[in-house]
């Protein structure tokens, strides 16, 4: 066969492959919109019974045999009603899903499903406090998949069935370096739930120190004032980041006891540690703080510095009046322009 | 005599041989990209449902600053910076900034805003042309407008990166429309990855032929003409096929302009956008490969599919020729300017590799040898120094593989996204698939040896580009009186 049969040979298998594959997508097409036109009306029929069953307390059995027949549907009719409705509404369609089988779907879906699949089992399986799905989720923490054990601790966090989470912590982070910022979610929901948890993996009980500000920050938005002397304790942390997140955190409990560490949290040799004393020195109104503030209006850093200008632009009268000074003279030239600026809005607010 | 005539015949014949085979190069190439975009696309199907990125999202989605750029935008921009401000994104400011505008741009902002003088400080980080004013309202306080002298996009963009108060900013062009989910998806890797991502890519489309109301995209349709129809099927080999494939790889060099998303610091630690060259978007991409690995960081620039942002395309062949002129004269400038990341594999890996040696081939040799193959082969038949049978040969073989990979990128799109609503869109689309190869093709190619004239002679602006405006919803006619 000489180079010329070849040339045209291949030519002709890729014009008859192109147009080949063109017709399948047009026949997938036709096909993919009846099929999801009949789902579609399937869909809305299930939502329509499975919410007028919600009102009733003897739903019908038929519904979750219904529901039994058609999992895949069912799931995804559950996985948007859970999202939306609450309490007893929130019970009642569990029962309904529980009668109808969807936990051990769920499971076996989160065991031998595709990975989007076994992360939306995961995810759903939260609304199922029961041991087997523990288990099944515990279990999970081994998938291969990081966004799967994630979803699974995620959960795991979820359930309120006093689980001892610092050891599913343990499991979930042999198998994951990950900092993904999702990691804040398990530590906002374990806060909630198993708040001595939280607030051991805040003071590194837990031996990975890339949690510990995580921790912090979760315990800042559920605690109360009796965490915050637990949390001053470490602002002398040796990790910055621990600093930083302590401090912030001190700051938004606006906790009384949070003064000297903030005073001292504005000496940082971080920048992100000082910007986190600015902010805490402002919601905490520490008028004491004004001079140090004043100071660090000609920072090093221009982040520092912005943050400092504006705190003393909250500040009251006492923060306006060392902006004044500033702006006329008292500081070098990107000081004054800043005080300047942060002084006209001030005025115009 | 005989000794020249044999010379001349072995010249031509290598010369013909040297453009086959960087068709074939060029070719296999493209194979490899959409072999990966489909593996890409495999593992990572995008998630269909808003609500349920929302829910996954919103609560650890980190604060974003838009920068939009705008330079005589006089008739859309009020309708954009309303559509940005409406994007469904729980964390986000967009700073205009006004760049010299010619036409009411200003104006039609202060009035459409009612917005006031502000004084809001600017990071003394990247150098720019003087401003001339700032103003806010504070009916909105997400909102800030820049007002400066006129120096071109890249030096808009360095003005605004300035004022961006977010650790992320997102770039986009105020002609291009944003859906409203697209930064709660394009945000993901700066979610799970931190500390490593600092840009994201997403997929521009085509709007020309989509309704377009208060800024959103609400009847997707492809475009009634067959030069943007052609430029559809371009956009989805370049974002769903090249794109995507080099992501996969780490290697990606491009974050369109129209639409992307950076950690501002790393921007501003690179000396953020080069006002010297027409391609600022992909010549920032690069430099940020290069800091990052002179620092020997580990970092990530990746290229998510499903966020997508809806641009204007050209449809006359006189403003689709100056834009291609310019994307490849920005092309070259880029590649010319880093050409040391090329030679020093070691330092720069993949970047140095894998897409300095696609770019030399994609952007620098192929337009000249396509065209040289289209006009010297011909020729060499003619002289008798071809085969006619070869000839026909050659052409049938790039024509049908060149077929084939635009219909890739179709299937691609069909199997993962399917964005297109209508049966009748994809044969359309099918049809284009054959038909830019007879013509259009060749006509690129030569807009791309002018670029390559251009920069070999230092052309350096950017030309003016006229828009239509996008089709808007037609209102119900009104009832005849009675």
């Amino acid at each position: 066969m000489n180079w010329l049969v070849i040339i045209y040979l291949v030519s002709t298998v890729l014009v008859l492959l192109t147009l080949t594959a063109a017709l399948a997508l047009v026949v997938r097409r036709s096909i993919y919109e009846r099929t999801e036109a009949r789902h579609d009306l399937r869909r809305k029929s299930l939502l329509g019974d499975v919410l007028e069953a919600l009102d009733d307390k003897d739903f019908p059995s038929a519904l979750a045999a219904r529901m039994s027949a058609l999992p895949e549907l069912s799931s995804e009719v559950l996985e948007e009603l859970l999202e939306l409705i609450r309490g007893d509404n929130q019970r009642r369609l569990l029962q309904i899903a529980q009668e109808a089988g969807m936990r051990e779907w769920l499971h076996r879906r989160l065991r031998m499903g595709k990975k989007v699949h076994r992360r939306m089992a995961a995810d759903m399986l939260r609304f199922f406090d029961d041991e087997d799905t523990v288990a099944a989720l515990q279990r999970a923490l081994d998938d291969p998949e990081e966004e799967v054990r994630l979803t699974a601790t995620l959960s795991l966090t979820a359930i309120r069935g006093g689980q001892p989470m610092l050891p599913i912590l343990h499991r979930f982070r042999m198998r994951m370096n990950s900092r993904s910022l999702r990691l804040r979610q398990i530590f906002e929901r374990m806060s909630q739930n198993d708040q001595d948890a939280a607030l051991k993996v805040a003071l590194g009980d837990l031996g990975d120190d890339s949690l510990r500000p995580l921790a912090i920050e979760a315990l800042a938005s559920t605690a109360g004032e009796q965490l915050a002397l637990s949390l001053v304790q470490m602002a002398h942390d040796p990790l910055p980041s621990v600093r930083r997140a302590v401090i912030s955190a001190v700051g938004a409990m606006a906790s009384s006891e949070a003064s000297e560490a903030v005073e001292k949290a504005l000496r940082d040799e971080h920048w992100e540690v000082r910007v986190a004393g600015i902010e805490a020195a402002r919601r905490l109104d520490l008028m004491d703080l004004v001079p140090r503030l004043t100071g660090l209006v000609e920072d090093k850093v221009w982040t520092v510095r912005l943050h400092a200008a504006e705190a003393l632009g909250k500040l009251g009268e006492a923060g306006a009046d060392a902006l004044r000074l500033l702006s006329g003279g008292g500081g070098d030239e990107g000081s004054r322009r800043l005080a300047a600026a942060v002084l006209a809005r001030r005025s115009a607010r | 005599m005989i000794d020249m005539e044999l010379t001349f015949e072995r010249f031509a014949i290598g010369v013909a041989t040297v453009i086959i085979a960087i068709g074939l190069l060029q070719n296999a190439l493209y194979t490899i990209q959409i072999m990966l975009a489909a593996i890409s696309l495999r593992r990572n199907p995008p998630l269909k449902r808003t609500g349920a990125l929302w829910e996954r999202n919103a609560t650890v989605a980190p604060p974003i600053s838009l920068l939009v750029p705008a330079y005589n935008e006089e008739r859309s921009i009020v309708e954009s910076v309303r559509s940005l401000l409406a994007l469904l994104y729980p964390n986000s400011e967009v700073i205009v900034v006004n760049d010299g505008s010619t036409d009411g741009t200003l104006n039609a902002l202060t009035a459409g805003f009612g917005l006031l003088p502000d004084a809001r400080p600017e990071e003394p980080g990247l150098p720019h042309k003087a401003i001339r004013g700032l103003l806010s309202t504070p009916d909105e306080p997400r909102l800030l407008v820049v007002d400066k002298e006129n120096a071109g996009k890249g030096d808009a963009l360095n003005c605004a990166i300035n004022f961006a108060r977010a650790p992320i900013i997102c770039v986009i062009d105020a002609d291009s429309i944003l859906e409203r989910d697209a930064l709660l998806r394009a945000v993901e890797p700066f979610i799970d990855d931190p500390e490593r991502t600092v840009a994201v890519g997403a997929t521009v489309r085509v709007a020309n032929g989509c309704v377009v109301q208060h800024g959103h995209v609400i009847d997707v349709q492809l475009p009634r003409k067959m030069l943007a129809l052609f430029q559809t099927i371009e956009y989805l080999r370049s974002f769903l096929m090249a794109r995507l494939a080099w992501s996969q790889v780490g290697a990606l060099t491009i974050v369109s302009g129209a639409f992307g998303l950076f950690r501002r610091d790393v921007v501003i630690d690179a000396g953020g956008y080069s006002t010297q060259t027409v391609g600022e978007d992909l010549e920032l991409v690069i430099r940020l490969h290069r800091l990052m690995r002179d620092r020997g960081q580990e970092y990530r620039i990746t290229f998510i599919p499903e966020p997508v942002c809806w641009t204007e395309v050209p449809e006359n062949l006189r403003n689709l020729g100056r834009q291609r002129t310019r994307w490849q004269r920005g092309a070259l400038e880029t590649f010319f300017m880093h050409i040391d990341m090329m030679v020093k594999p070691k330092r720069y890996g993949r970047i140095g590799t894998v897409s300095f040696i696609n770019m030399l081939l994609i952007d620098v040799i192929s337009p000249i040898a396509e065209v040289l193959g289209y006009l010297l082969v011909p020729l060499f038949w003619w002289m008798g120094l071809l085969s006619i049978d070869y000839l026909f040969a050659f052409l049938s073989l790039t024509f049908a593989y060149g077929v084939a990979i635009s219909a890739g990128a179709l299937i691609l799109e069909e199997l993962e996204l399917r964005r297109f609503p209508k049966i009748s869109d994809l044969l359309r689309l099918v049809v284009a698939a054959v038909l830019e190869n007879f013509g259009y093709r060749q006509l690129h190619n030569m807009w791309r040896v002018r670029g390559t004239w251009q920069f070999l002679r230092g052309k350096r602006s950017w030309g003016h580009l006229s828009r239509k405006g996008f089709i808007r919803p037609q209102p119900a006619p009104e009832a005849p009186a009675a």
